[in-house]
Formats: structure tokens, C-alpha cells, sequence
């Protein structure tokens, strides 16, 4: 790899280029062995990574968005590297299509759902089990004689049937990838665009009238993603604030990934003089602010729920203190919030590049914490579980993800050279 | 009684701009000027390096004050709730650390507030008869002037060099603040 200082471009990006394609490629094949042993497992596993990454290219295109909409100064400089990885949002749809494939081993909603545990008719049951955990019925053909009366659930998952149905799920997936690849492809073309025509006011104008209503597509579409993907694993429980917290761990994870990458690229000599300590500390401030702002929402879930103390709405807080899972539940709380919160506080933590970078690295393991939490207990419910596939996947599609993040970093200048508002960016002060 | 003492309690001078401000105040940091102030219309970016500023002592009195409320909410509650008034509430424990929460929270904000609050004002020595007030000049301060003053409790201070010196770095109608003591 190299750098030319002259134009900004990192050229000779070959071998790193082939070591992502071949990890990834060969992460990706060994996961897809798994199929054969476990799909359920596998299709669990898939899930939380392509969740992962994607996570990452929705933040970033959250970022730039309002840095067009609030004509942000001091983000110029990171903004080449944020379009970067929010132009990796079309490839993580084509990486989602095995999802789709998955629906039966996941999405107990559908009437072909294959239930990773012994009870046959899992979404019913989890319910049920919370009222009556003595009278668990062992046989299956006994379950159908009692089935006679009508399950007051099953009505429920009945109705549900209208929006929870495989055909509509597909569809709606689309169009969240569609809106998404659409709103990135133009802001990356008209980013490419300021590069060979230079700054106007009509290429910053376009700029504002795609963010505009880029943003409330946005806020819509994540959160039913965040509905559909991860919380209609369980189809009977519900929560309005669940796509915020979606969105929040998105912000968060992309922030940790910008000062991760910046550092790295420091450590090769490039931009380290242009990304300052002044643009540390303030993404550390959003770091740390979004940390917060994920924590208020977790929260305020837990707490509501708590509060009302109702079975169809606390189970899912059931499933998650049982066995291993208790302890991750406390994990979370403690090493997603309180450690970090603590910690990236002081001033010196969020100006010192490696620091940073350090305390990044654990927020992006604690947001893939975070997602296993949330996604992984419907297919080990009787504690924590943790497959091999976990692994292989996450190395395949974070690779791939690195993949295409680099071969569109190494085509174009590292830094938007012609925006009107560089030189500012390059002193800013906080 | 009626006699007033007129003393000389520092000195004043003015600068044309923002700019001309920053470089007159690391100038007069060098001479090794402590007692001194930079007067300017609104905040100026890397002032408080110009001024030798030392970090604020401010950041931690807060953060203790956030913790004292916080930890003093979770006492409070436990206190009433646990202790003193025990309540069966929707079936839960009297220790429901859960529902304590939004309080710990807002004290603790309310705690770290008041602190900044309080302690900014303590800190920057607000006076309400400070020396600048003797010149007339100086009211433009809050409108389209800069200025520095130097005080005279300044161990390097005096009344002939500290006006040349001022005057030296680019200051403009430099002029000795005369205060009447009554």
C-alpha cells in the first residue's frame, strides 16, 4: 500500500484487496458448511453478523446525511472515509439475500418455521410457558387434544399474519435496501462529482435535497428493519422503542469504526496531520454521547416493561435471564454503558488517537454483544449458546464489507479536496 | 470622611481586533504576567492557551457533585422506600433499584448543574468593583472593543513599565485605571 500525498489517492491496495476477498470468501464457504449440520445455527449466526456490518453502513449514511443538513464543518475531513462504508449498504443487501432463504429456521411467524428447540410449536409455547411453567406438556399429540380450545396467542400470531408474512417480508426487506442504495449511491455521486467539476452551490444543494428527505426515509426504514429483522424473532412481543434502539447502536458502532480506521491510518503516516486531535475529541464526544443515548434506550424499554409487569411483554426479558444469558444480560449493561461511560469521560481519553481507538474496539464488540442478545436467544433458549459459525461468518462478511469499503477507498482521493469548507475542517478547533 | 485616596490599581489597553487580542495576550503571558485579563466582545477560539490558562478544576467538581447527588438519590430512596415507609407497590421488592433509577438520574443531573452553575461563578472572580469599570473606554468592551487590563496586585507591576510595555505589543490608548478608595 501507498500513499500519495500529492493527490490524496492510496494506490497499490492489491494485496490487501485479495486478503479481504480471500478471507472473506473462504469465511463465507466454511459457514455455509454449517448449513449441512445446523441451519438453524447458521442462519442465527448470518443473521447477527449481516446485522453487524450493515449496522455500520447505516450510521455512516445517518452521518452524512446530517452533515449535510447541518452544514457540519468539522466532519469534512472524515467524510470521504463515512461515504466509503455507506456505499458497502447495496452489497450488504445481495449479502442479506441468504436471510430470505432463512425465514423458515428463523421467523417462527411463518407457517413452514422450523424450531431449533424441542417444542414444536415454539412461538406459542414461550408464552404460554410464562403462565403455567408447571404444566409444560412433554407429548406432542397430547398438545394437539388440549389445542382444541382456541389459544388466545395463536388468534394473536393469526392476526399478526397480515404484515408478518413471508411474501411481505421479502418485499419490505427490499425496499429498505432499495431506499438505502439509492440515498447512498446519489450522495456518493454527488460527492464524486464535487471531486472533478469542484465545490458550487448547486452541488451543495444537491447534496441538501437528497439528505432532506433521505433523513425521514431513513428514520422510518430502520426502524421497521429493526422490527422485522430482529424483533419479530419473537412474534408475540412488541416494543415501539425497539427501532430506536436499533438506530442507536448503528451511530455508535460507526463512530467507534471512524476512530478505529483514522487511527489505523495515522499509524500509516496519512491524513494524520489533516485528522487532528480536535476531530478525535469530537468523535469521541459522539462516541460517548450515542453510548448514552443507547443506554436511555435500553433503559427505557427495560424500565416500561418492568414497570407493567406483563407476560406477554416481559418474556423477552425472561428468555434473556436464563442460564448464561443472565450473565450477558449484566454484560451488557456494565460493559456497554457503565465501563465505557466512565471511562471515555475525561477529556485526555477522547484526544488521544490510540485511547480512543481502544475504547472503539470494545463498544464494536460490545455492539456485536449487544446484537447476539438480542437475535441469538431464540435459537438457544435455554441458555447461552455459541457456534463456531458465529465466528466464520463474521470474519466472511466483515471482510467482504472491508473489501468493498477499501476498493472504493483506493479508487478516489482519501479527503474531499475541493469542499469549500476543507480548510476550516482541517483547524477546527473544538 | 468626605477625603477620597485615589490609587493606581492596574492599567488598560486597547486592540484593534480578535486577532491583534490573541497575539498581545501570549506576548503578555511571556512577560510573565499572571494578574492580567483579556476583555473581547465574544469568546475567542485558543484564548485560554494565549493566557497560559491552566485546565479548570471545574470538570471534576462536577463529576463529584454528580456522583454525591446520584449516590445521595439511591440513599434517599432506599431510605424512605426500604427503611422507613415500606410500601408493597405493584408486588415488587421494596428495593426496586429499577424504579429508582429516573430520580438517580435527575439528582444527579440537578446536583452537576447547580455545581457548574455555582462553581463558575466562584471560580472566574466576579466582582462587582472591579478596576476596568474606572475607564471610560472600557464599556465598549461589551460592544466592538478588546482590550487587556493588568492589575496592579501583580507581583510584576508597575505603573510606568507596565503602560510601555502595553503599549509595546501594539496596545492603543493605554491608560492607567485610577481608582478612588473611599
Amino acid at each position: 500500500m501507498k500513499f500519495n500525498s500529492e493527490s490524496f489517492v492510496i494506490t497499490d491496495t492489491g494485496k490487501i484487496l485479495r486478503l479481504f476477498l480471500m478471507v472473506g470468501v473462504a469465511g463465507l464457504l466454511l459457514s455455509l458448511v454449517g448449513i449441512i449440520f445446523n441451519p438453524s445455527a447458521f442462519f442465527h449466526s448470518y443473521l447477527t453478523s449481516v446485522i453487524f456490518w450493515t449496522s455500520i453502513g447505516l450510521g455512516a449514511l445517518f452521518m452524512v446525511m446530517l452533515h449535510y443538513l447541518v452544514n457540519a464543518v468539522w466532519s469534512v475531513v472524515i467524510r470521504r472515509v463515512l461515504e466509503n462504508i455507506l456505499i458497502t449498504l447495496p452489497v450488504m443487501g445481495l449479502l442479506f439475500i441468504p436471510v430470505l432463504f432463512g425465514i423458515p429456521y428463523l421467523y417462527s411467524w411463518n407457517d413452514n418455521y422450523e424450531s431449533p428447540s424441542h417444542s414444536e410449536n415454539h412461538a406459542i409455547s414461550i408464552v404460554s410457558d410464562a403462565y403455567a411453567e408447571e404444566t409444560v406438556i412433554e407429548d406432542d399429540s397430547e398438545h394437539e387434544d388440549v389445542g382444541t380450545h382456541t389459544d388466545p396467542h395463536k388468534e394473536l400470531l393469526e392476526k399478526k399474519k397480515a404484515f408478518l408474512n413471508t411474501p411481505f417480508f421479502i418485499i419490505r426487506t427490499i425496499i429498505y435496501f432499495l431506499i438505502w442504495s439509492l440515498i447512498a449511491v446519489r450522495i456518493y455521486k454527488n460527492s464524486l462529482k464535487q471531486d472533478r467539476d469542484g465545490a458550487s452551490d448547486a452541488n451543495d444543494g444537491a447534496g441538501l435535497r437528497i439528505s432532506a428527505p433521505g433523513m425521514i426515509l431513513f428514520a422510518l426504514t430502520v426502524s421497521f428493519a429493526g422490527f422485522d429483522w430482529m424483533m419479530s424473532l419473537d412474534p408475540l412481543w412488541y416494543s415501539t422503542i425497539y427501532g430506536v434502539y436499533f438506530f442507536s447502536g448503528c451511530i455508535v458502532s460507526v463512530m467507534a469504526f471512524v476512530s478505529v480506521f483514522s487511527t489505523w491510518l495515522r499509524g500509516k503516516n496519512i491524513l494524520a496531520d489533516i485528522i487532528s486531535e480536535e476531530h478525535y475529541h469530537t468523535i469521541g464526544k459522539l462516541l460517548f454521547g450515542f453510548v448514552i443515548f443507547w443506554a436511555y434506550m435500553a433503559f427505557s424499554q427495560y424500565l416500561l416493561i418492568w414497570y407493567a409487569n406483563i407476560p406477554e411483554e416481559t418474556i423477552w426479558y425472561h428468555h434473556r435471564w436464563v442460564g448464561g444469558w443472565k450473565f450477558i444480560s449484566v454484560l451488557i449493561a456494565v460493559a456497554h454503558f457503565t465501563i465505557p461511560f466512565i471511562f471515555l469521560m475525561p477529556k485526555n481519553m477522547k484526544r488521544n488517537p490510540k485511547i480512543l481507538s481502544f475504547w472503539a474496539i470494545w463498544i464494536l464488540v460490545m455492539h456485536w454483544v449487544d446484537l447476539y442478545w438480542n437475535i441469538q436467544p431464540n435459537l438457544y433458549p435455554d441458555g447461552a449458546g455459541f457456534s463456531w459459525m458465529d465466528v466464520t461468518s463474521m470474519i466472511g462478511i466483515g471482510s467482504i464489507f472491508l473489501y468493498f469499503f477499501w476498493k472504493n477507498l483506493s479508487k478516489n482521493p482519501i479527503l474531499t479536496l475541493k469542499d469549500r469548507k476543507l480548510g476550516k475542517s482541517v483547524n477546527y478547533v473544538n | 470622611m468626605s477625603k477620597t485616596k485615589s490609587r493606581t490599581a492596574g492599567c488598560i489597553a486597547e486592540f484593534a481586533g480578535p486577532g491583534e487580542l490573541l497575539k498581545a495576550a501570549e506576548k503578555v503571558r511571556d512577560a510573565g504576567y499572571k494578574d492580567f485579563d483579556c476583555h473581547s466582545p465574544f469568546p475567542i477560539h485558543g484564548m485560554d492557551e494565549a493566557m497560559g490558562e491552566k485546565g479548570s478544576m471545574l470538570g471534576p467538581l462536577v463529576g463529584l457533585a454528580a456522583f454525591l447527588g446520584g449516590s445521595g438519590a439511591l440513599l434517599m430512596q432506599w431510605w424512605m422506600s426500604a427503611v422507613d415507609y415500606k410500601v408493597v407497590i405493584a408486588g415488587k421488592p421494596f428495593f426496586s433499584y429499577q424504579a429508582f433509577f429516573p430520580v438517580t438520574f435527575s439528582l444527579a443531573v440537578l446536583f452537576s448543574a447547580g455545581m457548574a452553575v455555582v462553581g463558575m461563578l466562584s471560580m472566574i472572580k466576579l466582582r462587582f468593583h472591579h478596576p476596568v469599570f474606572y475607564s471610560e473606554r472600557f464599556k465598549k468592551a461589551s460592544d466592538d472593543m478588546f482590550f487587556i487590563s493588568v492589575l496592579s496586585d501583580d507581583p510584576i507591576f508597575s505603573e510606568e513599565k507596565t503602560q510601555l510595555f502595553l503599549e509595546s505589543i501594539g496596545g492603543a490608548y493605554v491608560e492607567a485605571l485610577r481608582v478612588d478608595d473611599e
